[in-house]
């Protein structure tokens, strides 16, 4: 079985991490870490800066490279991390990098990969709210050919 | 570890995506920018239909309408702030509220040519790297130790703050501060000094940005408003003088809350030390542009200090942009890059409400409605205006929260008989100390988009400081602005 543990910069969920890699011990399944470098996350920002801020198109640009390669090792980080805790659970994990779009990049893997479950987490946010901003990861519960496994942090 | 491309998804164009949502609210999601053009229109058309109240012109009432839909605009941010600021002059004159060559007229303001001059300059300073020269310059004197870097990261941008705009001062700074927390390994949203090292960049640029006419844009906005409806002006140096032991009491106070709040979990700076000297090293000997901005750069700021009040401020500020173009110092290019000419509509069109509001006597009616019905008290005026101010920052841009209430501030000092420098004071400053959100300023967005804070965090610290800051500035002004002569 594979299992696809999806992760992007702005799903955080620290305590899930551990609790993806025991549900894959559990069932004796591979898991592959996906995690999404999402490129709209530092587009609006500077999108808002450049609105509000009135900051020139240059040290934007600027900014936006420093935050990006920021996001990059973040995201290395802390899949090096999983990497490691994976290997001190002797869980068979693989993780991979990507830019784009959350929803559509995990899809992608999902396909790919021909993934069993897809693993998600997702921070506390009131029904309402979800109902009327919608998030990346009720989209992929939407739209995921596989079965789902969430956790809510 | 492996990175997929572009052409290894293997995607399906013909994909048929579902929105399972219910109906009523997936058309909502989609098209609720339309129903809020629509409800604007028709709030509008409302605004001008109702009879005139007593004590309003008719003229008046048009105005007001037009300020209430740029209003809406601004804080809901539907189409740019900056279109924002055309839509209201073309309102104000194709409603007759003021004649079309006089409404267009108002973007020729000093103020609006002050603050591009102000802009060019940063963009010269940035453009030469002596900005980065004098920021890595002052933060390698405070490596001690964690506390002692942490002051450096707030002082350091409020000092750079009081001559360059403070989100110019963040943008610069973020790309170090990024590479020291790196070097001390400090974790994402989870370390205490990831947190106190941004959130230091953030507010030390903002507190900084109130002290003079440069850090913020929003103070000669507010002065540039009070001068076209009122005929009075503050100078620089005033403005300095009246703000600048805020910005000092501010820091101070900063400095204990977020030392407080975010303990710091290191032990040693040692390698941030090693960053600031290999890029103080990478700098290497200070160019002959570097030298030359900066002279003008001081000789700027002294003729804005000490002829201010003979020579008209925005003049200053174009002989500056001019002789950076003689010795060479920029090119054409470089301004393009560094500058969004958006600002120039913005407070162009800003000053030209103001004006509208003040001229037509809606600004005192508002005022008379909104405030003085409630209390004619000026210290209690004063201490409304500046909590106001302080709330609505968060939430909008603080250009657009001076735009919207220094005119009303200013019909109530018409009304009242308060000095109208008092009311500038009292919402221009605090419009630049929003804390808590992240997207409330600029320099908080830019620290906030590092990763490294968690936006709950802030919101609780931020707000305490919020409150701090309003203490501050009714204290400043009970106890302090007496004694430079400017009484409540």
């Amino acid at each position: 079985m594979i299992f696809l543990f999806a992760l992007s910069t702005s799903i955080q969920a620290p305590e899930s991490i551990e609790m993806a890699l025991d549900f894959t011990k559990e069932k004796e399944a591979t898991l592959r870490v996906l995690f999404v470098l999402d490129s709209s996350v530092p587009g609006t920002i500077f999108e808002r800066l450049t609105d509000i801020g009135f900051i020139g198109e240059k040290p934007s640009q600027e900014l936006e490279d420093a935050v990006s390669t920021e996001y990059k090792n973040q995201a290395l980080q802390q899949l090096s991390e999983i990497e490691e805790l994976a290997k001190t659970k002797s869980v068979n994990c693989e993780v991979m990098l990507e830019q784009g779009d959350f929803v559509e990049c995990t899809l992608a893997a999902i396909a790919k990969y021909t993934v069993d479950t897809l693993i998600i987490s997702r921070a506390k946010q009131s029904a309402l709210s979800r109902l009327l901003v919608g998030s990346a990861v009720d989209k992929l519960v939407r739209r995921s050919p596989c079965e789902i496994k969430l956790f809510e942090a | 570890m492996w990175l997929l491309t572009d052409s290894d998804r293997e995607k399906d164009d013909h994909d048929v995506v579902v929105d399972s949502r219910p109906l009523g609210l997936v058309l909502l999601s989609r098209s609720y920018r339309w129903f809020a053009f629509i409800g604007l229109g028709l709030l509008f058309w409302i605004l001008l239909s109702l009879p005139t109240p007593s004590g309003l012109t008719v003229d008046g009432q048009r105005a007001l309408a037009a300020f209430v839909i740029c209003l809406i605009l601004w804080l809901t941010r539907l189409i740019p702030l900056a279109v924002t600021s055309l839509l209201a002059i073309t309102l104000i004159q194709l409603l007759g509220v003021m004649e079309s060559g006089e409404a267009f007229a108002l973007f020729g303001n000093q103020a609006v040519f002050f603050i591009l001059g102000a802009f060019i300059f940063a963009a010269a300073l940035m453009k030469t790297g002596l900005s980065s020269r004098i920021a890595l310059f002052f933060l390698s004197k405070f490596g001690g130790s964690p506390k002692q870097l942490l002051l450096g990261a707030l002082i350091v941008p409020a000092f750079l703050s009081f001559w360059m705009p403070e989100h110019a001062v963040a943008a610069m700074l973020f790309p170090i501060i990024i590479e020291i927390v790196r070097a001390l390994g400090t974790k994402p949203r989870t370390g205490n000094f990831g947190h106190a090292i941004f959130l230091s960049l953030a507010w030390g640029a903002a507190i900084g940005g109130v002290g003079t006419f440069l850090g913020g844009a929003r103070n000669a906005l507010a002065v540039g408003i009070l001068r076209q409806t009122t005929g009075q002006f503050i100078g620089f140096f005033e403005w300095m003088v009246a703000v600048v032991p805020m910005v000092f009491a501010m820091l101070i106070i900063a400095y204990f809350v977020i030392n407080r709040f975010f303990p710091t979990d290191i032990d040693s700076v040692d390698q941030a030390v090693e960053v600031l000297k290999e890029r103080n090293k990478q700098m290497g000997r200070p160019s002959i542009e570097e030298r030359m901005v900066g002279f003008i750069m001081l000789l700027t700021v002294a003729a804005w200090i000490f002829l201010g009040s003979a020579v008209e401020l925005a003049s200053i500020a174009i002989v500056a942009v001019v002789s950076l173009f003689v010795f060479q110092l920029v090119k054409w290019r470089d301004l393009e890059e560094y500058v969004n000419w958006g600002i120039i509509l913005m407070y162009g069109g800003a000053i030209a409400l103001g004006f509208a509001l003040e001229d037509t006597g809606a600004a005192a009616w508002l005022a008379q409605v909104l405030i003085t019905r409630w209390t004619t008290s000026p210290i209690i005026i004063i201490i409304v205006l500046a909590f106001i101010s302080i709330l609505l920052t968060e939430g909008m841009s603080n250009a657009a929260v001076v735009a919207m209430l220094v005119p009303v501030g200013l019909g109530i000092a018409d009304t009242h008989g308060i000095d109208p420098r008092i009311i500038v004071f009292a919402i221009a400053v605090p419009a630049g100390l929003g804390f808590a959100i992240p997207m409330g300023n600029p320099p908080n967005a830019i620290a906030y988009s590092s990763g490294y804070i968690d936006p709950k965090r802030m919101l609780k610290v931020g707000l305490l400081l919020d409150l701090c800051a309003w203490v501050v500035f009714v204290a400043m002004a009970k106890y302090y602005w007496p004694l430079i002569n400017i009484r409540i």
